[in-house]
């Protein structure tokens, strides 16, 4: 159970920073950079809602997943270390915390950077990587439990009375331990909870693996699509705008009456 | 190091491919996944502390890992004070002469078979049809299997890739055509068909789930009772048991048993577990059970895993929960995996015990979910060893693929470089339009997904214009 | 000589592979074990009342469960199963719990068969043994090779009737297991726990019964 960052920080911040609110570096996801910015967007309109300052730290990059998981770790350490960097440098500067909308980035970097850099024989790397995994959040983990917000902030104004079903992405789910959070912000904001049969099995994408094995991923994200429409869901909601991309990708060629949406898309707009 | 020939010759796409488009394997692994994961929880629910039964599991077999060779030697020497014939086979040609040797030494050809995973690897049966022995599959699916010339499907049911219909037109083949596609019927068939051959036998192999070194006990998990038989009724038993199969004492038994059925089929026990003490007791007053004993320690590849990053895939106790979790195996059924052992499992077995070249590519075959590792019953990390076997692999991949995760590293690593190849892409998807399709790797996608279309402007953009 | 290959390169592969010590995850810490046995798994099930825990238990595994309270109602039981299943040849382990079984057979004219004469024993219509212990938890019975002089009374029959004694019950199959280890010399050549009938689930996990064990599995339960 991590600390929280503001007991953590009280005593190390002074005056000019309003009790309780949180400087956040957010760090967006080349998959949110470069496909689906809006989710980035909606991110730091919520955090700013709950009175946080949010700042981008310029010299982030990736972090390093698409490589790590191909096996090739000189070139995922590569750039990672930029990004590791780059984050370091933003809490050194005045951060409280890194805030990041995509579970799979959050994983990377919390879980299995220090492997990463120990495997290349970077320790320094390593060691850094490690302290910086205590100040890495992802989206929905920040908002639920590290967030204090003010007395009437953050409470769902305008429900969203579509069947929703959450879906629950695979490193989110089984190596960070965060469902409970996620899934309740969905259940606030969409009080139409659809449970589905296929709760918790994998979309198929996995990166690369979406077009190693392009027939098994499809019918992987047939799956869930299936059972989310037998459901009665019309929309679903996730943490992760890769797993996102797959079954909103197939959806569309299926001809499927399905909204997909970032879990801060969906926040921002029923917060209003 | 390899026994039996895989079906490889083929790209693991290819066989994931052909599996998706069969409806009815589709449907056959639906029921067979689904219903094992659910009676599997209600199962475990029995345990007071399930969560720590497992951590403790995966930590007990550690232990016996870390000492797994002072083990099989107190073993061995057990099974001998009992009268036992301990046979040290390094790889599977030598646990094939070695079994041949027995059938021959002691006058045997009629063979019946319960079930062991090890002797799939060996491809045991070839070698003793080849000296002239009958060989009998007894378990029901793997007798369906021989019949049909397949491989197992699945550890704990092999045949589940195929419905009564089809397994009625195997039978039948048998039975001269009159048996309809009626479970009850088919076994009935089965049974009275087997029955023979159990009695007939003059030597029965068996597998074994588990040896128990303090007492140099071996111990057989079955539901059916064809194992008891194989084991009981012949006038020599062969037992063949993979090295790293071993717990030390029979608490350590005690914990796997609680574990193992829950793991594979969500039951409590199976029908029945038998543990075996050396031959007949003869002169404690014991008139059946085999007169003779032999086990066979099988190596074939196990003792170069030990000790490596992949050292805690021989925890594995062959329960099968892995590929009753896996969406990867939900989907492309186990001959997708092209040998004996399918699923997660086979996925890292495979590439670390059979030579060929063709094996590495298994490692692909996963999202890296981890649904494996939350339902392995002694802990074990699949996904990690999984991406561990791409690490191994990655050095030989091609040079096109080197030079092209060494361009991202070098763009990606720069924050002007990683910005200007999001630009880049942008304006070529845009420009392109819909001949991105065209593009090789991108068909791959846009075969089956609409695919994303890159944004116009990075968040990174909209950022520095002030705009967030 | 009783044992073939090379026990020393065999051991001697593998004591080089774990020269360097057994490798070590560094993401998923194991956590050591306890000094000494393995402490007693705990289940989360009521085993205060073992008698009627493992008459549930084994009467949800498929067997028919029978509360035996003198020898006249074993008898009793023997008999209705020879009306019940046709019972012309009878095979009779050497149990002590079935030392009156034989002359209970005998006044059917059914054929007793003693332990020895497998293809005989493969004849029979009805098994009859004890059991060195019953389980709780499961409703298993225990049937010890040594003790019952043979092994196929109790799988080849088409119906096995298991005679345990009240006394012998033990909650867990730990219980069981716990005492085996010192006694290595003196373990049965087979001890198996048997849990209802036989079954398969190997056509589209549809449960046959009776493939290739006994069908059916009758328990006395006598105290």
């Amino acid at each position: 159970m991590r600390s929280p960052l503001i007991a953590q920080n009280r005593t190390e911040r002074t005056a000019g920073r309003t009790l309780g609110l949180v400087r956040v570096a957010l760090f967006p996801s080349c998959v949110v950079d470069s496909v689906a910015p809006d989710v980035g967007v909606a991110a730091v309109r919520v955090l700013r809602r709950r009175g946080h300052a949010v700042d981008l730290p310029a010299d982030a990059t990736c972090c390093g997943q698409p490589a790590w998981n191909a096996g090739e770790v000189e070139a995922a350490a590569k750039v990672a270390r930029t990004t590791l960097a780059a984050l370091t440098a933003a809490l050194a500067d005045g951060a409280d915390v890194v805030v990041v909308p995509a579970g799979s980035c959050t994983t990377m970097m919390r879980v299995f950077w220090p492997e990463l850099f120990h495997l290349v024989g970077d320790e320094d790397a390593a060691t850094a990587a490690r302290a910086l995994g205590e100040q890495v959040r992802e989206f929905s983990e920040f908002v639920t439990s590290d967030s204090p917000v003010r007395p009437g902030v953050g409470t769902v104004l305008s429900p969203d009375p579509t069947p929703t079903t959450y879906h629950h992405s695979c490193h989110m789910l089984r190596e960070l331990r965060i469902a409970d959070a996620p899934a309740a912000l969905t259940a606030s904001a969409c009080p139409n909870v659809v449970t589905s049969t296929a709760e918790g099995r994998c979309c198929g994408f996995g990166g690369l693996f979406s077009v190693k094995l392009p027939e098994l991923s499809t019918a992987m994200a047939d799956d869930v699509l299936d059972a989310a429409v037998e459901g009665g869901a019309a929309q679903v909601v996730g943490s992760d705008s890769s797993c996102l991309m797959q079954l909103a990708g197939r959806a569309a060629h299926r001809g499927l009456r399905l909204r997909f949406r970032h879990l801060a898309e969906l926040l921002e707009e029923t917060d209003r | 190091m390899s026994g039996r020939q895989p079906i490889f010759g083929t790209t693991l796409r290819s066989r994931t491919a052909v599996a998706v488009a069969d409806p009815r394997l589709k449907a056959s692994l639906a029921n067979a996944t689904d219903t094992f994961a659910a009676r599997k929880g209600v199962a475990f629910a029995q345990l007071a502390d399930p969560e720590g039964a497992r951590t403790m599991a995966r930590s007990a077999k550690a232990a016996v890992l870390a000492r797994l060779p002072e083990l099989l030697e107190s073993f061995a020497d057990r099974l001998l004070a009992r009268g036992v014939h301990v046979w040290w086979a390094a790889d599977a040609a030598e646990a094939n002469a070695h079994i041949a040797a027995i059938a021959a030494s002691t006058g045997s050809t009629r063979v019946v078979k319960s079930k062991s995973m090890a002797t799939e690897e060996t491809g045991l049966n070839d070698a003793l049809e080849a000296v002239g022995c009958t060989v009998t599959e007894t378990d029901l699916g793997e007798w369906i299997i021989q019949l049909a010339r397949e491989t197992p499907s699945h550890i704990i049911v092999p045949a589940i890739h195929r419905d009564r219909h089809q397994i009625a037109d195997v039978l039948n083949k048998v039975a001269g055509g009159d048996l309809a596609a009626v479970p009850e019927e088919l076994a009935a068939f089965a049974r009275a068909r087997l029955r023979q051959r159990f009695l007939e036998a003059d030597l029965g192999i068996s597998g074994a789930n588990f040896g128990v070194a303090e007492t140099g006990s071996i111990v057989l998990v079955t539901n059916e009772g064809n194992g008891r038989l194989v084991t009981s009724v012949p006038r020599v038993h062969v037992a063949v048991l993979g090295m790293e199969r071993l717990v030390e004492t029979w608490d350590q038994l005690d914990l796997m048993l609680a574990l193992l059925p829950r793991a594979a089929t969500g039951q409590p026990i199976t029908t029945y577990v038998s543990t075996i003490t050396g031959p007949r007791r003869v002169a404690a007053g014991e008139t059946e059970g085999p007169e003779e004993l032999h086990v066979v320690i099988l190596d074939n590849g196990r003792s170069a895993i030990l000790g490596t990053e992949f050292h805690e895939m021989l925890a594995c106790i062959r329960c099968g929960a892995c590929l009753n979790a896996c969406p990867v195996y939900r989907q492309a059924g186990g001959h997708a995996y092209g040998w004996v052992y399918s699923g997660p499992m086979g996925a890292v077995l495979t590439p670390l015990l059979l030579d060929s070249p063709e094996a590495p590519e298994l490692a692909n075959a996963s999202s890296l979910c981890g649904a494996c590792w939350d339902a392995c019953p002694v802990g074990i990390p699949l996904q990690d060893l999984l991406l561990g076997l791409r690490r191994r692999a990655a050095p030989s991949a091609s040079r096109r693929t080197k030079a092209a995760w060494s361009t991202w590293a070098t763009t990606w690593s720069r924050p002007r470089g990683y910005r200007m190849s999001l630009r880049t892409g942008a304006l070529a998807g845009r420009m392109l339009g819909g001949a991105v399709a065209h593009v090789p790797g991108a068909a791959r996608w846009t075969g089956t997904r609409t695919a994303p279309v890159p944004a116009r402007r990075s968040f990174r953009d909209r950022w520095d214009a002030g705009e967030v | 000589m009783a044992e073939h290959g090379d026990r020393a390169a065999f051991l001697g592969r593998m004591r080089m592979a774990l020269a360097g010590g057994a490798p070590a995850n560094p993401i998923r810490p194991l956590t050591p074990l306890p000094a000494g046995r393995l402490p007693s798994l705990e289940y989360a099930v009521d085993l205060s009342d073992m008698r009627t825990r493992f008459t549930e238990a084994a009467t949800a595994a498929g067997a028919v469960v029978r509360s035996l309270g003198s020898p006249e109602d074993v008898a009793a039981l023997v008999t209705e199963l020879v009306a019940a299943h046709h019972v012309r040849r009878a095979a009779v382990s050497g149990d002590p719990e079935c030392a009156t079984v034989p002359d209970v057979l005998s006044a059917f004219d059914v054929d007793v068969i003693r332990p020895g004469d497998v293809q005989a024993v493969a004849g029979a219509d009805l098994g009859i043994t004890g059991a060195v212990a019953g389980v709780a938890l499961t409703g298993s019975v225990v049937v010890d090779s040594t003790r019952a002089g043979g092994r196929t009374a109790s799988v080849l029959p088409p119906v096995h009737l298991a005679l345990v004694s009240l006394d012998a019950l033990v909650a867990t199959p730990g219980d069981v297991f716990r005492g085996l280890g010192r006694r290595a010399d003196d373990l049965p050549s087979n001890l198996v726990f048997i849990t209802g009938p036989s079954r398969s689930a190997d056509i589209e996990l549809v449960i046959t019964l009776g493939v290739h064990g006994p069908h059916t599995l009758w328990i006395g339960l006598i105290g």
